[in-house]
């Protein structure tokens, strides 16, 4: 519970990446559609369009502004042409009734008075009509004027002047300009402030008068036109010293004669123009307007008026406005000193038909706007999409961030709480997130919790009530504390209440802890943290009561604390010890086996320093099997525990002593310091063992007596191998010779027993090189003396084995006796059928064949035989011998596998083997074969014939045959077939030959004799 | 919770935002992109005319491109025809044109467009502080009910009345008959000066006789009545408790009749244009009173006969008082009136008003158009006379006027329900009865008969009792009160 690391530096870690897991794939996914929703607009070309838009709306502004202010005056024209036409038949019809020519105008005074007031009224008509804010009529009347007041080049004029066209206020609202007082006072019309008689004309600007001087000059040169062609736009230009400038629309007159006698017009003031190019016109834009006339050949336009302080910024009130060739869509760029880059539109105005001589003359009316305004619309978009973006992109960002922080805090919290528990009891409620899926977790790790708890508990009582003596305990390394439950309570007798686990200090633990032992192995667990991960201990205490309890303290550590068991093993602990004694001590000796025996002596060898003088005691009864055929088992039983009880006196000088086998001892005495006291304590057990006996069933006093033979280290042999096998050879030197004594290894005899030495050598050549033949020794019967078979005996073709029994030992030592029971198997069926071939052996004769009891043949080699020989199987008897080693199980096996084979079966050796009675009855023989011991001279001793005629009687009824081994005169033929053997085999019938000759007829004759009698 | 927060901080962020826009609305309903259109009625001419609209064309391209306002301005020619297009446009007359925002207004005009509950009260549009810098009197006059303190008129441009003299020919006469400017300064002396002036110049021609020139003309002869009867302790209509009482006292009747009708009728003042300022320029009369305004309109050269012209110089007196009384000038000029519209508009107006009368511009408009400042600051001559370039009659006019603000009490009569009426009926009646009565005694004297005997006829007690007596019905009459 509560595992969690505090403050474990991939907590952090891991906190970081949930979060980056939930905000990068969240923040992409906006900039993914912020970059979508951008690249849409620019891949479809929508802010170019817009940047189009932007200029064609400043284009189509000024042209429709162009277009107002052109209409606006052409529309004037026909009024002005109108009332030229009126005042010239005036001037025309005046001069008929005072029968006057023109050129009168430029001497009669009350003419040209006349003229004037009788014009005056078709003037302010035409003042009124067409809107204008002037209205003039001047004459050409030379220098009339010139001497009055000494004002030069003066003429006759009228001029008058309405600031507010618009509005109808009847001749109150006129102002006189030029022209007679009288004029003025008969129409109620205001003198202006700078009213002047004539028209006068400074000849220091002479540009001024332009709209007089060049129209009646023009009109001079274009006699040929009408004066409707000949109308002039002037730009701006004073009349009177008070009254502001106007720009001036002015048609000659001509008389009829084609004299050109004065001029008639009308005039704009700057407020009026004004007001038709208003500035609110560029309510987005910082622009103007600006009304130009074209100068001559170049680029470049003469400024007449303009609109808007933005004039000022961008034209910087020049005279003229350099325009640079179209660029695109009719928007050009101007050059100018200004510090902006503007742009705009030129569009000319139609003032003149083709035919006035000023066709060549081109207005204006031309916008003006600063660049970046006109593309503020585009800019303004620009800006708009970038600040949503952005604001999407932070008010997204703050969402998403609320939204993580939303989901990571409640996890955050979840495991700060669960790391800020220590208390191993305490349940963990968390307060509600109000997230489902984290509700629905915390849930489920509260219940996991009070499951845990429960399930712990429930542990802990299940240990209590199991009482399997198990405590454990869980110390925090961080924390210093530790967890111990209520098990352990129990075991160690804590002085607590054991109902429940509990949670205490370190040092609290440690002090209660009753037993020293346990504590300092505690403590010495601990002190291995953290570099082993595992600490196990076994130990015992002595209960208070006496007894002894073994404890298992398991210590495992992980991450910063260590769960430890402490374990009552008294139990499995005595289990095992018990299981360890049957494993390694004979039971009926109570010493060690032989596995055991060699454990310790190999622990021993690896100590070899301690060895000293070392001796290895290789002891075997004699006698047992007399015991024990005589006997019964439990006699032979018997002896073999006096002996051992007897050997057991070496314990006493730390000899190890074991029983090999049935009758074999082995001891060792380590760690002398001399060969002599180790004799003297041989010496003194061998009295002890030769002076002890057993009762046995008759009451007699069965002496023990065995034959040993001593090896001693380091003297014979470094190898304890090597030793036990030198203390064999002297035990069995002695054995074959004097029984019943005690002899020392000597080197120099084995070395002389070429066999021993050689032994496994020559054995291995005989085996694989098949160096065996098998003679063939009669078996006759009782009855006729006939031949009834043979027993094939092993002859090893070596200079080395005398004997099969030399070989059997060989290989017995040497594990091969398999290969020896192969080889007999095959090779003595193969002899047996080259004798048959050889015609030596009659087909019908049987064979026996001595197996070894505890081999058994593989299939493969069984299926092998079967093969080879078919015709022999069925005339096969297997000699088996009886022992207390042969192995019942391979026994039964090959009885079985002879029944298959309709072959019979021998007991060997009848008589004097090991339980003999036993096996006539499990294994249910064909023939049993008295053994050579009982038949030898059994012609001169009852007990031996009792016992063969006991056992022909045993078995009779049976239908077992009785076949006595090793007769050798012909007393001991009649003696056997007397008391009913049914076959005969020794050498009175003849030896064993490898090609045998048919039974002699004095041996057959005698044998028939005795069989009749 | 999640959503909860999310939505309140978005209910945050939109409350927010609109707080600002209320703000905004608030202090400032313009918007550049939406201009607000102020149409404004006046009756300026010639150089006014030309100013104001200059002034008008400023403001437009700078303040009000920024801030929205566009204002277009219309002369509607004469005050009196302002007037009856301004009430024919507020009581929705057939065939009138939409009001005006704002309209240049005498205090009658006003106070009637008051009465139809079309006029704004601009107080609420201004801070007591910016209401101060005004001159008092000036507002005083837009006040109606002093005791609700609203603002009716707003006033932009005022003026009163100078005397101006052709200096040329008034130096020669004065030289020849020992004349002085004291001579000048009473109606008594001036109306004896200008017999002075007319037997001068009679006996410049010695074969003809009769034929003396007028010294003196002067406009709004009803500024005359009403301001001298003030000055002679009578004004012609008081208010009590809201009962208008006519005052006709016969012998401050008689004072104004002496002063101006029988020196009229004499032939030693002059009246024919429409504004003296025609008469000077064509040299019928070298005195004259006009309003500061007309001053500009003072000739620098004078056409005898629409044949010779000759220069003059020019120069500016205070307006003459009467005998033994307190110095009195009118105080006139009209101010702005704002109709009622719509919030937006108002304020359009109130910044426009305010604009224009900052008090540099005040006096530039002042200074080229003859009006006086409107703000006390402005109204100092020594700050105003850096405006000028040059002395010429506007300046000198100014410097006569601005000394008659500081010294003489300005005087504008309380309007009432028949002050126009009133008003014309004051100035045309001694002007016409004076003028028919000089133009049939000069027929009669051309006729051969003796002039003094001629003249005896026309101004003597018996002629005056019974013009006296048509003056009084007249004007019982004109003003609806017997």
């Amino acid at each position: 519970m509560a595992n969690v690391p505090e403050n474990s530096p991939d907590k952090t870690k891991k906190k970081a990446k949930l979060f980056i897991r939930l905000l990068f794939p969240m923040l992409g996914l906006v900039l993914f559609q912020l970059v979508t929703f951008f690249a849409v607009l620019i891949a479809g070309g929508e802010f170019s369009h817009v940047k189009e838009y932007a200029y064609s709306m400043l284009l189509e502004k000024t042209e429709n502004r162009k277009n107002y202010i052109e209409s606006e005056f052409q529309s004037k024209i026909p009024f002005v042409q109108e009332a030229a036409e009126k005042i010239n038949t005036l001037v025309e019809t005046t001069l008929i009734q005072k029968n006057v020519s023109v050129a009168a105008l430029q001497e009669d005074k009350e003419l040209n008075r006349k003229i004037m007031e009788s014009s005056a009224e078709t003037l302010i008509d035409l003042l009124k009509r067409s809107m204008a804010n002037d209205v003039y009529f001047i004459l050409e009347t030379g220098d009339l004027y010139d001497d009055e007041g000494g004002v030069k080049q003066a003429k006759a004029a009228l001029y008058f002047r309405d600031l507010d066209p618009t509005s109808d206020s009847g001749y109150q609202d006129l102002l006189m300009e030029m022209g007679l007082s009288s004029i003025s006072q008969d129409l109620g019309i205001i003198l202006d402030s700078g009213w002047k008689l004539h028209f006068e004309s400074d000849p220091n600007n002479m540009e001024n008068y332009d709209y007089y001087y060049r129209t009646i000059q023009t009109a001079e040169e274009n006699s040929n036109l009408s004066f409707g062609n000949l109308g002039y736009w002037s730009g701006f230009s004073p009349i009177t010293k008070s009254a502001a400038d106007s720009m001036k629309y002015t048609v000659p007159l001509i008389a009829a004669d084609g004299t050109v006698y004065g001029v008639i017009g009308i005039g704009l003031t700057e407020n009026t123009i004004l007001s038709d190019m208003p500035v609110n016109d560029f309510l987005n834009e910082t622009a103007c307007y600006v009304l130009g006339r074209k100068q001559p050949d170049s680029q470049a336009f003469d400024i007449i008026t303009h609109s808007g302080i933005a004039f000022n910024q961008l034209v910087k009130n020049e005279n003229t406005l350099q325009t640079n060739p179209v660029r695109n869509e009719g928007i050009v760029d101007f050059t100018s000193n200004s510090e902006f880059s503007s742009v705009g539109s030129v569009q000319y105005m139609k003032l003149y038909s083709e035919e006035s001589p000023y066709y060549e003359e081109q207005w204006a009316l031309i916008s003006v706007a600063e660049k970046d305004s006109v593309l503020q619309l585009f800019t303004n978009l620009i800006r708009m999409l970038v600040l949503s973006a952005v604001i999407a992109l932070v008010v997204s960002t703050i969402i998403v961030l609320i939204t993580i922080k939303k989901v990571v805090e409640p996890i955050t919290k979840i495991i700060h709480k669960m790391n800020s528990m220590h208390e191993y009891n305490q349940i963990i409620r968390f307060a509600p997130t109000n997230i489902f899926e984290l509700d629905k977790m915390t849930d489920a790790i509260t219940q996991l919790q009070i499951n845990a708890q429960e399930f712990s508990s429930q542990v802990s009582k299940m240990i209590r009530i199991a009482d399997v003596g198990l405590g454990t305990f869980m110390y925090d390394h961080t924390a210093e504390t530790v967890f111990v439950g209520q098990g352990l309570l129990k075991l160690l007798n804590l002085p607590y209440p054991a109902e429940e686990d509990i949670m205490i200090s370190r040092q609290e633990f440690i002090d209660h802890i009753p037993v020293e032992k346990i504590r300092s192995f505690v403590l010495e667990g601990l002190a291995e943290y953290p570099e082993n991960s595992d600490y196990v201990k076994e130990f015992s205490i002595h209960k208070p009561d006496g007894g002894t309890n073994w404890l298992r303290l398991s210590l495992v550590h992980n991450k910063n604390k260590s769960i430890g068991i402490i374990q009552d093993i008294t139990s499995s602990m005595l289990e095992k010890k018990r299981i360890e004694y049957e494993r390694d001590y004979d039971s009926t000796t109570g010493l060690l086996n032989r596995h055991a025996y060699y454990r310790k002596i190999e622990d021993l060898f690896r100590h070899r320093n301690d060895l000293k003088i070392t001796a290895f005691i290789m002891l075997d009864l004699d006698n047992l099997k007399y015991v024990n055929d005589t006997y019964g088992h439990d006699f032979g039983d018997d002896y073999i525990k006096t002996a051992a009880n007897s050997l057991k006196n070496f314990q006493r000088y730390g000899g190890i002593v074991s029983r090999l086998s049935g009758d074999e001892f082995n001891i060792c005495l380590t760690g002398f310091s001399s060969k002599e006291e180790v004799r003297k304590i041989i010496q003194e057990v061998r009295s002890q063992l030769l002076n002890s006996y057993c009762l046995l069933a008759d009451g007699t006093h069965f002496k023990i007596r065995a034959s040993a033979g001593i090896s001693w280290y380091p003297d014979d042999a470094d190898s304890y191998e090597m030793l036990v096998k030198y203390a064999d050879f002297a035990m069995y030197t002695i054995k074959h010779s004097t029984k019943g004594e005690i002899a020392e290894f000597d080197i120099s005899s084995y070395a002389k027993d070429a066999v021993l030495l050689n032994g496994v050598e020559e054995m291995n050549r005989i085996i694989d090189e098949c160096r065996v033949r098998y003679a063939f020794h009669s078996i006759v019967s009782a009855k006729t003396g006939e031949l009834y078979g043979y027993e094939a005996l092993m002859r090893p073709q070596s200079s080395i084995f005398q004997s099969p029994l030399e070989l059997l030992r060989i290989a017995k030592t040497s594990a091969k006796l398999y290969e020896i029971e192969h080889l007999t198997w095959t090779k003595a069926l193969v002899d047996f059928q080259a004798q048959i071939d050889a015609g030596n052996i009659s087909p019908d004769c049987h064979l026996f064949v001595n197996s070894i009891s505890n081999c058994i043949l593989e299939d493969s080699d069984v299926h092998i035989i079967e093969k080879n020989h078919p015709n022999l199987l069925s005339h096969i008897i297997m000699e088996i011998l009886e022992s207390e080693s042969t192995n019942e199980e391979y026994i039964q096996s090959k009885i079985n596998r002879m029944r298959t084979w309709n072959a019979q079966v021998a007991l060997d050796d009848f008589g004097t083997g090991y339980n003999s009675e036993y096996a006539l009855i499990t294994l249910n023989p064909n023939i049993i074969k008295i053994d050579r011991s009982l038949v030898s001279g059994c012609d001169k001793d009852f007990s031996r014939r009792t016992i063969i005629s006991n056992l022909v009687k045993l078995v009779r009824h049976k239908n077992i045959l009785v076949l006595a081994e090793g007769v050798e005169t012909e007393s001991e033929v009649r003696t056997v077939i007397s008391c009913g053997v049914d076959l005969l085999q020794g050498y009175y019938i003849n030896r064993p030959v490898f090609e045998p000759k048919p039974v002699s007829k004095e041996v057959k004759e005698t044998i028939r004799r005795f069989s009749h009698s | 919770m999640k959503l909860k927060n999310i939505f309140s901080l978005f209910s945050a962020v939109c409350v927010s935002a609109g707080l600002f826009c209320g703000c905004a609305e608030n202090q400032n309903p313009l918007d550049p992109k939406n201009p607000a259109d102020i149409t404004i009625w006046h009756y300026y001419n010639g150089v006014q005319q030309e100013y104001f609209d200059h002034m008008i064309v400023e403001f437009n391209e700078t303040v009000g491109h920024e801030q929205g306002i566009i204002v277009e301005a219309r002369s509607k020619g004469t005050i009196n025809e302002l007037a009856d297009s301004v009430l024919a446009s507020l009581k929705n007359d057939v065939g009138a044109e939409t009001p005006p925002d704002i309209f240049a207004s005498y205090a009658e005009t006003a106070y009637i467009a008051d009465e139809l509950g079309c006029v704004v009260d601009l107080s609420q549009y201004f801070t007591a502080e910016e209401l101060a810098e005004y001159v008092d009197g000036y507002l005083e006059e837009g006040k109606f009910d002093d005791s609700q303190q609203e603002l009716k008129i707003f006033p932009t441009a005022k003026s009163t009345e100078v005397m101006m003299l052709n200096q040329t020919d008034f130096q020669k006469f004065a030289d020849a008959e020992n004349i002085s400017e004291t001579d000048l300064s009473t109606w008594e002396s001036l109306a004896e000066t200008a017999e002075k002036y007319y037997t001068y110049t009679d006996n410049l021609t010695p074969d003809t006789p009769n034929d003396g020139k007028a010294f003196f003309g002067r406009d709004s002869v009803a500024n005359y009545m009403i301001v001298g009867a003030k000055q002679l302790g009578m004004e012609f209509f008081t208010e009590e408790n809201g009962e208008l009482t006519l005052h006709t006292d016969e012998e401050v009747i008689r004072r104004l009749w002496d002063c101006y009708y029988v020196p009229y009728v004499k032939g030693y003042y002059f009246a024919q244009s429409r504004y003296r300022s025609d008469d000077a320029k064509i040299g019928e009369i070298i005195a004259m009173v006009c309003s500061s305004t007309g001053a500009v309109y003072f000739p620098d050269s004078v056409t005898i006969d629409d044949s010779y012209t000759y220069p003059i110089d020019s120069f500016a007196l205070p307006i003459p008082n009467f005998e033994g009384c307190e110095p009195y000038a009118v105080q006139q000029g009209a101010g702005m009136v704002v109709t009622k519209s719509d919030p937006k508009t108002e304020y359009a107006c109130s910044v426009f008003l305010k604009w224009i009368t900052e008090q540099e511009r005040n006096i530039d408009f002042a200074v080229k158009s003859g009006y006086l400042p409107v703000k006390k600051s402005a109204n100092d001559f020594e700050i105003i006379s850096e405006f000028y370039e040059n002395d010429g009659a506007d300046r000198q006019a100014m410097e006569a006027a601005v000394s008659e603000v500081n010294t003489y009490s300005l005087y504008s009569a309380k309007p009432f329900e028949k002050s126009t009426e009133v008003r014309d009926f004051l100035g045309n009646y001694i002007q016409d009865t004076a003028q028919t009565a000089y133009e049939k005694a000069f027929s009669r004297i051309q006729g051969g008969e003796e002039r003094e005997t001629v003249l005896e006829d026309y101004v003597s007690d018996k002629a005056f009792a019974q013009w006296y007596d048509d003056f009084v019905s007249g004007l019982q009459s004109a003003s609806g009160i017997v």
